[in-house]
C-alpha cells in the first residue's frame, strides 16, 4: 500500500484522487498549522492524503508562448531565483515568510489555501494569470480571479490538482507590490496592493490593479479597470477622486483581531492613490 | 502506516508510520537528536529549523512523508563540520549567543545562506534569517557574527 500512499508522477496522484483519496498535501505549511495537534500527535491529516510536494513532474518554471508555465507543486524559492518569474511575482514572493517557508511552501498550494491575503495569490491575479486543474476526467484552464470563492474556499473538485499556473509575462509593464503589515516575515499581511500599467505613447493601453486582505477573496475589478484603457495618463490622474470613489464602493475589508476593517479600508484606497499619482 | 526511506546525517534510516508527522517530532521522539527546537510550532521562529537538501525548513510544519529520498541535516550532524566551528566562532566571540535557544536554528540558517552566497552583505544576511527569532540578543550581533564567519570561513562554502 505504501507506494500507493506517495504518487511518483501527476498520473498516480490523479488516480488516487480519483479513487476517492484527500486531500492534497504539497508543502504543508498551511495545511499543517490548520491541522495542528496537541504536541507529539501528528495533524490530523487522514491515511487518504495525496501528497505532491515530492513529484518532480509538478515543479519548473519554463516558457510556454508568451506566458511562463509554472508547475502547480514549484517551492515558491524555486521561482523567487528562477530568470524568467515575471518581476511583479518576484516581488510579491520576496514579501512572502522567510526563506524556510519559501522553500517550503509551494504556489499551487498558496493558490488553493485561498487566503484574501495570500501575496503571490495577489501578483498573479492582478497578472491575469490562469491554472490548469486535471483530473482523470480531464483539463480546464480557469483564471485565477475566480479560483476562490470565500476564505479557504475555491472552485476545485475534490479530484482535481492544480498542475500548472501560466503567468503572462510582464516585460514592458509598470508594476508594483506593496505590503502593510507587521514583521515582515508574518504569516498574513495587513492589506496588499499589486498593480500592472501598460503605457505607450502616453496612453495606459492596459491597467490592472487587486487588493488583498480587504475581503473574503482577493479583490479585483475588471469592470471599473477597462474605464481607464484608452486614456492619457494625466486623465487617469485627473479621475483618482472618482477612481476611489468607485473602488471604496467595493472594498469592504472584515473585521478581525489583526486590524479594523476602517484601516484597512483607508490603507487600501490611500495605495490606490499613491498609485494613480504615480501613474 | 507509511514507510519512508531517507537520509538522516547522512546515514540511510526508514521511518515507519504516520505519514503526516511533523518532521520534528520524528527527529527528536524516535531518532534522538534533541538539537532541534521547538519554539512556537508555526513556522514563525525558526527554533527548529533543518536541512533538507541543502536548504533550510522549519520542521515543525514538514510532513514527514516530504522528506522521502531526501536528505535531512541536524545541528548534530552539521556540528562535525569546519563550517560550524567557524561559525560557532564567529558568535561567541560576537556575543550572538545569550540562552542558547534559537542558537542551532540561527546556525543552520546561516549554513544555508552561506552555502547559497559565500559572501553576503548585511542586508542579505538580515534576509536570510528573516525567518529565525531571537528573544536575547540583538540582531546586530547575529548579522555581525556572520559577516565574521563568511570572511574567517573564505573558501569553506
Ligand atoms: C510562518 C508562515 C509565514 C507565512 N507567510 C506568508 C506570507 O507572507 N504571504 C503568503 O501569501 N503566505 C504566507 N504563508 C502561507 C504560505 O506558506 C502558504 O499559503 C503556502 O504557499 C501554501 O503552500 P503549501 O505547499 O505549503 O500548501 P499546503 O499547506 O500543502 O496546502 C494548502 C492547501 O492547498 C491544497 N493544495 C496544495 N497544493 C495543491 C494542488 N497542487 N492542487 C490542489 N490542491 C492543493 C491543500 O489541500 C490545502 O488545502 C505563511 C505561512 C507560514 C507558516
Ligand atoms: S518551532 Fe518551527 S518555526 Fe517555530
Ligand atoms: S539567544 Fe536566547 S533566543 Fe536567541
Amino acid at each position: 500500500m505504501v507506494a500507493d500512499r506517495f504518487p511518483q508522477s501527476k498520473a498516480e496522484a490523479l488516480a488516487l484522487l480519483a479513487a476517492g483519496g484527500g486531500p492534497v498535501v504539497a508543502g504543508g505549511t498551511d495545511l499543517m498549522v490548520k491541522r495542528r495537534r496537541w504536541s507529539g500527535l501528528a495533524p490530523a491529516i487522514p491515511e487518504t492524503a495525496v501528497y505532491v510536494a515530492n513529484i518532480a513532474e509538478l515543479s519548473y518554471v519554463k516558457r510556454r508562448g508568451s506566458k511562463i508555465e509554472i508547475g502547480g507543486a514549484t517551492p515558491l524559492e524555486i521561482i523567487l531565483e528562477h530568470p524568467l518569474t515575471p518581476a511583479l511575482l518576484r516581488g510579491a514572493i520576496k514579501e512572502t515568510g522567510s526563506p524556510g517557508i519559501r522553500n517550503t511552501a509551494t504556489l499551487g498550494g498558496n493558490l488553493v489555501n485561498a487566503s484574501p491575503a495570500a501575496d503571490p495569490a495577489l501578483a498573479l491575479t492582478c497578472l491575469g494569470a490562469s491554472v490548469r486543474l486535471e483530473s482523470v476526467k480531464g483539463v480546464r484552464e480557469v483564471p485565477v480571479l475566480g479560483l476562490s470563492t470565500g476564505p479557504g474556499r475555491t472552485i476545485l473538485n475534490q479530484d482535481e490538482l492544480l498542475t500548472a499556473v501560466l503567468v503572462p509575462m510582464d516585460d514592458g509593464w509598470n508594476t508594483a507590490f506593496v505590503k502593510v503589515g507587521g514583521r515582515k516575515a508574518d504569516a498574513i499581511s495587513k492589506v496588499s496592493f499589486a498593480s500592472a500599467v501598460k503605457i505607450d505613447d502616453g496612453i495606459v493601453t492596459a491597467f490592472a490593479v487587486a487588493f488583498g486582505a480587504v475581503g473574503p477573496t482577493i479583490l479585483r475589478l475588471p469592470a471599473i479597470e477597462r474605464t481607464f484603457v484608452g486614456l492619457s495618463c494625466a486623465e487617469v490622474r485627473e479621475r483618482e477622486k472618482d477612481i476611489i470613489l468607485a473602488y471604496g464602493d467595493v472594498v469592504r475589508p472584515i473585521d478581525d483581531q489583526r486590524s479594523n476593517a476602517h484601516y484597512r479600508k483607508t490603507v487600501a484606497l490611500n495605495l490606490l492613490s499613491e498609485f494613480i499619482r504615480s501613474i | 502506516m507509511a514507510r519512508i526511506e531517507f537520509t538522516l546525517n547522512r546515514e540511510p534510516v526508514v521511518y515507519e508510520g504516520d505519514a503526516a508527522r511533523r518532521l520534528i517530532d520524528v527527529i527528536r521522539d524516535d531518532f534522538g537528536l534533541k538539537g532541534t527546537k521547538e519554539g512556537c510550532g508555526e513556522g514563525e521562529c525558526g527554533a527548529c529549523s533543518v536541512l533538507v537538501d541543502r536548504a533550510v525548513v522549519p520542521s515543525c510544519l514538514y510532513p514527514v512523508a516530504n522528506v522521502a529520498g531526501r536528505a535531512v541535516v541536524t545541528i548534530e550532524d552539521f556540528r562535525n563540520t569546519k563550517r560550524y566551528q567557524v561559525l560557532q566562532t564567529a558568535f561567541l566571540e560576537e556575543g550572538a549567543v545569550q540562552c542558547g535557544f534559537c542558537t542551532p536554528g540561527m546556525i543552520i540558517a546561516a549554513e544555508a545562506l552561506l552555502s547559497k552566497d559565500p559572501h553576503p552583505t548585511a542586508e542579505e544576511i538580515t534576509i536570510g534569517l528573516s525567518g529565525n527569532l531571537c528573544r536575547c540578543t540583538g540582531y546586530n550581533m547575529i548579522i555581525r557574527a556572520i559577516l565574521r564567519a563568511a570572511k574567517d570561513g573564505d573558501g569553506l562554502w
